[in-house]
Order: structure tokens, then sequence, then C-alpha cells
């Protein structure tokens, strides 16, 4: 739309380039103004699992800024950004390998990518479209706040979709024997076990050490920390009369101690609130 | 330190209800301790401190924090600790003491604390001459020792050996010295005329007996000429003659009870085992045969005498009776077994060996089974325990002729050289400070 024809005299255009670099200007300092997202959504999305994420959720205004933040950088460069959610969107479906497909997950693109449609691309080329823009934001963040609370929801229906898929499974495996026993698989006390052995200083040396067995009985905080005052020796006697069975048991109560907190699978959680460790001195020394 | 992994992991699921975790491999670490001694006239704060760090690391169990990373301060042994504030540190256990001086005495009340587990787990309460400064720093470090490992500390014992003076023209002059475990106290006990070998503390540690001979020149060779057993007191200071004896007499060592000295006799070339009663010095022969016999040594109950002997063919290591009966064959291996040694725990024996062209000093269990070797070289040999069964000292000679003493735990590890000021043979573990 040009309008030089308009202008006729020098005097005219510069006041118009005048006018034309102020709004420039004022656009890059309101823009630079703005709080800028730290760590971009995306990015938290691809790498925290679901209960993180609704962690993140948790934490109000700052995740929405951040989503306001990222969808704004997603206007501006429409094509390449909803190709990458689609990408991320298609990651995140198959991470979860006990989830059947679900329909619903497709459809996620097409919805956000809608409100990007409405947002009017404006120009910027004149001072007024500058002030309607910066009002348009304001209008932006109303609506991302509705798309925030619509992703939560729907991240929600996924979580609940995905512990019903879980307990289906796990009635499953208890109904059709599962690996062992059924309860705990021989790679999970393995990756236990594993924390432990590394803080374990065997006690080699000491006289007839080498029959030892301590078994020590512990209880786990829901983040796998270990209660000290929980922590119990089962042979009690021998603790009190031996003083080298003592010592040897010492030091299984360090390196378990030492190890917490625990790594427990997540969905075996519950088996490891309370469970017992046996530590074989003479498997580890060898024998 | 160096961590070293043992065996391989082998974990199995639980069955139904309680899940059990089996824990089959660990790792070689020391246990870390932090030292703090409060002590307001600061004269032996450092001394204490110093002795009992030296002491604990000294054995390679223990490492000690370096009082600069403290993060809380404990002024008096009544100070409740911020655990979390240790555990920051990396401290696995906390000991905290407050020095008392009284009338030329020396008062150390001590707690020892479980800093991961967060609770008090010692109680220490010595006291002495203020001149034995020393010693009650190493009662501390057996104290502590004691409380965290459940076997006894050595810090408090001492080393007799032969310290031998390499002069000109192939001379030399040997004489018993004693020193502390850690090397301090040096002190000469025997004059130097002939040769002095096998110094043996007594189970009291209040005597010891060796075996001395006389060299003569005849026709331009020294030759030894019949030598007897003596015994040192150590604190009188004063040499006895024990026994004499008809022939050489190798090696004698006391019964665990004190009231015998068993020892080889050699005659006509070949080496037999006698026992003689200290009390009324009458002998008693225990084996027999065309056999050279020596190097017996009683086990800790008293009731087994191992010895080596060739009565096979080759040098090898044998256990009997006390009385001489039941003799068994301990070792089957290819080498020459030697000076087997039983420990004051009973649980191994440890002997010199030499195979393959090279020396070890190697243990045993006294069934036959458990045979290893912790240490070899060019020449080492005479393996001596200390006192809680858990570390070995031996003679060890490298290329350049030099003799030394060197220790080595039970385990292998941590060998290294117990310095002396000359050349030192025949270390013999004993005997209190």
């Amino acid at each position: 739309m040009l309008r030089e024809n308009d202008f006729s005299s020098l005097k005219q255009q510069m006041i118009w380039s005048a006018v034309l670099h102020i709004a420039l200007f004022s656009y890059g300092i309101i823009y630079s103004l703005l709080p800028k997202p730290k760590h971009p959504i995306l990015v938290a999305v691809e790498i925290a699992g679901e209960g993180e994420l609704r962690k993140i959720l948790d934490a109000n205004s700052d995740q929405q800024k951040r989503i306001e933040q990222i969808l704004r950088q997603q206007s501006e460069k429409p094509k390449e950004i909803s190709e990458s959610k689609q990408e991320i969107e298609e990651k995140k479906v198959e991470k979860d390998p006990n989830e059947t497909p679900v329909p619903r997950a497709k459809k996620k693109p097409t919805k956000k990518q809608t409100p990007k449609k409405k947002t009017p691309k404006k120009s910027q080329k004149t001072m007024k479209d500058a002030i309607k823009k910066v009002s348009a934001q304001k209008k932006w963040r109303a609506k991302l706040n509705e798309i925030a609370k619509k992703s939560e929801n729907e991240i929600k229906k996924k979580e609940e979709l995905q512990k019903k898929i879980e307990e289906a499974q796990n009635a499953a495996t208890a109904a059709g024997g599962g690996m062992g026993s059924g309860s705990v698989s021989a790679e999970e006390a393995e990756s236990i076990s594993a924390q432990i052995y590394p803080h374990w200083a065997v006690p080699s040396g000491i006289k007839d050490a080498e029959n030892f067995v301590i078994e020590i009985r512990v209880k786990l905080k829901e983040n796998g920390e270990v209660i000290p005052a929980d922590i119990e020796i089962l042979d009690k006697n021998r603790y009190a009369t031996d003083y080298i069975f003592r010592a040897a048991a010492d030091s299984a109560r360090r390196a378990i101690l030492e190890a917490s907190p625990l790594s427990i699978p997540r969905d075996k959680i519950d088996m490891f609130r309370e469970f017992t460790f046996r530590f074989n001195v003479k498997e580890a020394l060898g024998g | 330190m160096t961590k070293i992994i043992f065996a391989l992991c082998f974990t199995f699921a639980s069955s139904n209800a309680e899940v059990v975790v089996e824990v089959n491999k660990g790792v070689m670490k020391a246990i870390t301790i932090a030292l703090n001694i409060n002590d307001p006239t600061r004269l032996y704060e450092r001394k204490l401190l110093e002795t009992v760090e030296n002491d604990l690391q000294g054995t390679f169990l223990f490492r000690s924090i370096n009082k600069k990373a403290f993060m809380q301060n404990l002024p008096s042994v009544s100070t409740t600790p911020k655990f979390s504030l240790w555990r920051m540190i990396n401290a696995n256990y906390l000991f905290n003491a407050d020095v008392k001086i009284q009338n030329g005495r020396l008062y150390v009340e001590g707690a020892l604390f479980d800093v991961l587990s967060e609770m008090k787990v010692g109680k220490f309460s010595i006291n002495g001459d203020v001149r034995d400064w020393k010693k009650i720093a190493h009662v501390i470090s057996n104290s502590i020792y004691a409380r965290i490992t459940g076997e006894a500390g050595y810090f408090d014992t001492k080393i007799l050996y032969v310290q031998l003076k390499k002069l000109s023209r192939g001379r030399r002059v040997y004489q018993i010295a004693m020193m502390d475990q850690d090397g301090d106290n040096h002190e000469v006990l025997t004059r130097g005329d002939g040769v002095v070998l096998t110094p043996r503390f007594d189970p009291n540690g209040q005597e010891f007996s060796f075996f001395h001979y006389k060299e003569k020149r005849v026709n331009g060779r020294i030759v030894p000429i019949s030598g007897s057993v003596y015994r040192y007191n150590l604190r009188t200071k004063k040499t006895t003659l024990l026994a004499r004896v008809d022939g050489m007499t190798y090696a004698p060592r006391y019964s665990p009870d004190g009231k015998f000295l068993i020892f080889s006799l050699s005659h006509k070339g070949s080496s037999s085992i006698y026992k003689m009663e200290l009390s009324n010095q009458k002998v008693t022969r225990l084996t027999s045969g065309p056999y050279i016999d020596t190097s017996p040594c009683f086990s800790p109950d008293g009731k087994r005498i191992v010895f080596n002997s060739d009565r096979n063919g080759t040098q090898q290591l044998y256990t009997m009776n006390s009385d001489g009966t039941d003799i068994k064959r301990l070792s089957f291996q290819n080498g020459r077994y030697a000076t087997p040694v039983w420990s004051p725990r009973g649980d191994w024996i440890a002997f010199t060996k030499f195979g393959y062209g090279k020396f070890f000093i190697g243990i045993i269990r006294p069934d036959g089974s458990g045979e290893r070797m912790l240490a070899s070289g060019h020449l080492v040999e005479g393996p001596t325990w200390s006192p809680n069964g858990r570390v070995i000292l031996y003679s060890h000679q490298d290329r350049s002729k030099k003799d030394k003493i060197y220790s080595v735990d039970i385990t292998g590890y941590n060998e290294h050289e117990i310095k002396t000021s000359f050349d030192a043979i025949d270390p013999e573990w004993g005997g209190k400070i």
C-alpha cells in the first residue's frame, strides 16, 4: 500500500520516516521488555515424563508465559513449528510402549493449529499497526491461558488412560503368571542391588566373615529414601554378641544409607516400600 | 583409594509377599573417619591426633578426613554433632574427644558416632602419665579400631628384630633390637658379639628367647660353634641362659601357656623337634627319623604344632599334636615350604615358600584349604603375625642386597616397608608397649 504519491514534500517524507522509525523502535523496545521464555516448553515436554509434566503444569503463571512465548514464536513461523510440534506429539506417543495408539493424540496438532490460523497477521508498517499488535498480544495471552488449560486436561486424560492400561496389564500379568513369580523380576531386583554394591565395603580378612549372610530390612519413603531409624538388622542377637558380625552388618547398613535415595521402578513402588536386603559376604569375596 | 570389584552379581526374584534383594558384590574401600580432639592447653592435641591418624590410616582400612573440611565445631565431647554436616563431607564415623591434664596425668574422654545412622556407638575414657601420651594415643586407636572392625587393635604393640650392620671386609654385627609397631622408640638390646637369630616373644610379652652362637675362624673359614638359647627379660634387661643343648638348636618358640619351649635340634645330618619344660629343663623328643624337621610353632590353643619337614622328599608343611602324635601333611603344592607360623586367631598358617625361582609369603588354612600368596620377591621369608592375626611382617631383601622389614595385610593389600636405620631381618611381633 504505497502512498508515496501523496508525499509531495521532503518535509512530509521526513516526518513519516521519523514516525516509522519511532514505531519500529517502540515495537522493538516493547518486544524486548516482554518476559522471555527461559526454558522453551517444547523442550521440557520432550524430556520430561508425564508425571513431571504434570508438576510443571501445576506451577501456574511461569508455565503459561512459557506457553505464550513459544506459541508466539510459532505464529511468526507457523509452518516450521507446527511440523516440529507434530513430531513432538508423535514422539510423545512413541515413548509409551504400554500405550495403545490413541486417536486423540493425532488430533492434537490440528486443534492447536487452528488458533494460530485465527491470529491476524498485521502489517507493522504504521504506528497504529504497532499499537494494535500490542493489544492483540494481550488478547493472545487470554487465549493461550485457555489453551494451556486445555492441554492440562488432555494430559490428565492421557494419564488416566495410561493408568487404566497399566492396571489392565498388571491384571493380565498376574493372571497369566508373567515373569518368574510375577511380583518382582530379576532385572528389577538387580537394579536395586546395583545401586548398593558400589557402596559396600566388604569386610575381608576378618575371621569367618566368609560365612556371614546379613539380612537387613528397610523401609522406604515415596521418593526412594531409606528411613535410617527403620533399618533393621534381622539377627539382633548375633548383632549384640558377635562383634565381628556387628562390624560386617554395620558395613552393610552404611552401604544402604550411602546409596539412599534408591531409584525404584516406578510401577513397583508399593512392592518396595518395605523389603529385605541379603548381603552375602562369601559370594562377594568370590567364595 | 583403589576400588576393586569382587565377584559377579547374581540376584534373583522373590516369591509372592516378601521382596528380597541379594547383594553379592562389593568393593574394597576405606572407612572414612573425622577425628577431633579438644585440648585447652594445645600441647597434646596435634601429637595425639597425628598418632591416631597414622595408626588408623596405616591399616589401609581407614581414611582420616582433613580437619579443614569440617563444617561444624565440636568444642566439647558432649556437643551433639549435626550429622548432616558430617555426612556432607563424606564422613562415615566421627570421633570427638576432650583432653585434660592434671597432676602430670593425661585424661582423655572420647565419643564415637556413626554419622550415617546418626547415633553414638562408643564411649571411651583413657588416662595415663603425661609422658606416655603416645601410648595413650595408641590405646585410642585400638578402641576406635576395635569398635568399628570388631577385632582387637594392635597399635600398642612392639616388634623385635635382628639389626644387621654390614661392615667392611664382610664383617657383620648382629644385634637384637625392638621398636613400636609404627617404627618409633627404637632401642638395641644386645651387645653384638656373635650371631643372634630368631628373637621370639613369650606369651606375656615380658621377655623373649633367642638363639645365639659364636663364630670362630678355622683354617681361614668362619665356622659356628655350638650356640645356646637365651632369654632376655624386658623389665630387668638381663640376659640369662635358657637352655644349653648338645648340637645346634634352631628357632625356639614358646607354647601359648608359656610353660614350654619347642625348637629343632640337629644332629648328624638330621634334625628333629624337641619340647622343653621351662620349669625343670626336661627335654622331650617329638619327632624322629632321618629327616630334617624344623621350625615348629604351636597353635594358639596349644593343642597342635605346625612344622616343616622333608620326610616325603620335598620340604613341606606338617601338623601334629603337641605330644608328637598324629602327624598330618598340610601342603601339597610344588615348591619348598618353610618357617610356618600359626596365626594368633587360629584360622591361618603363614609360611615362606620357594618356587618358580622366587620367594613367596603365603597363608594356608589349618585344614590345608585356601592356600594363597600374599607377597613375593627376590627374597622374602620369615613371616610373623600381628596379635590380632590381620597383618604379617616379613624379611625382604631386594636385589641390592639390602635387608628390610615389610608389612602386608592378610588380604594381600597394603604391602609397605617398616623403616629401620640399618638392615633388619627376622621380625617378631608381639608384646605390649
